[in-house]
């Protein structure tokens, strides 16, 4: 099996810019999802995208390298909430299994079906939601 | 019972990389009146699962690079200590809506990048023109 890696990615002294670019990104994304239990994963991949895409990576790397990133980062948030009491350790027992299966279940169906209708429904289902919970 | 097939409908959509986007944080607030910052707790975990089960996978095709992944790491760690630090201080009214403000920036986001450029869309010929 082929398997893809981001050699574009390494980072030396030219690189410095990008560097700083991807450590301001995911400070920003650690802080949203600190903050917000959410959202960090939109800006890693716009960012990822925005400097390795016209380099040729493939949109299922960056995806990997995003979601690697986000584990230990939420990993790091959801500690500090349970640690601060905002968060109890038992609560969310009953989601893990479905959320094991699930993630899976997604990771298989990935190259065996057509996703772009589903990012649009997504799209359309998450904008609403976010403006229900904004102006409610 | 619904909880749990929500759950893992939700989780496919993240292994797809169609996003979560907090979908279970809208699903435990508005539906099941989970209050926002146990919501957030909960969807934390969730993430967790999810997405290490469905990188598990992912690992096999695609390889990030660990110079780009540590930088992400702990940059991105160090932001969420100071981002779940100020959870314990926001009003919880303001993290609901500054957490759907992020939702509809996400969700508008995800919406542009699913649309093909123009010049890649293919023009289906009417009756007329065949």
């Amino acid at each position: 099996m082929r398997t893809d890696r981001l050699s574009s990615l390494a980072i030396n002294k030219k690189r410095q810019p990008e560097a700083a670019l991807l450590a301001a990104g995911a400070l920003t994304a650690g802080f949203l999802n600190g903050l917000l239990g959410a959202g960090g994963g939109v800006i890693l991949v716009f960012l990822l995208e925005l400097l390795y895409k016209p380099a040729g990576e493939k949109a299922k790397t960056v995806f990997t390298t995003s979601l690697c990133a986000l584990c230990a980062v939420s990993l790091v948030s959801f500690v500090m909430y349970v640690s601060e009491g905002r968060a109890e350790l038992s609560a969310p027992l009953p989601y893990l299994l479905p959320a094991a299966a699930g993630g899976c279940a997604g990771a298989w169906l990935l190259h065996r079906i057509p996703v772009r209708a589903l990012k649009l429904l997504f799209a359309l289902v998450v904008i609403w939601s976010g403006c229900y919970m904004l102006f409610s | 019972m619904a909880d749990i097939a929500v759950t893992f409908l939700i989780a496919v959509l993240a292994g797809l990389g169609v996003g979560s986007g907090g979908l279970l944080v809208i699903y435990l607030t508005l539906a099941c009146g989970v209050p926002q910052l146990r919501a957030q707790g909960i969807n934390l975990a969730f993430f967790i699962v999810s997405a290490a089960a469905s990188v598990a996978l992912q690992l096999r095709r695609a390889k990030p690079d660990a110079a780009v992944l540590s930088v992400l790491a702990v940059f991105g760690i160090a932001g969420a200590l100071l981002g779940s630090r100020a959870a314990g201080f926001a009003d919880p009214g303001l993290l609901r809506r500054a957490f759907g403000g992020i939702l509809a920036l996400s969700g508008a986001y995800t919406l542009i990048r699913s649309v093909p450029p123009r010049h890649m869309q293919t023009r289906r010929k009417t009756p007329l023109q065949r």
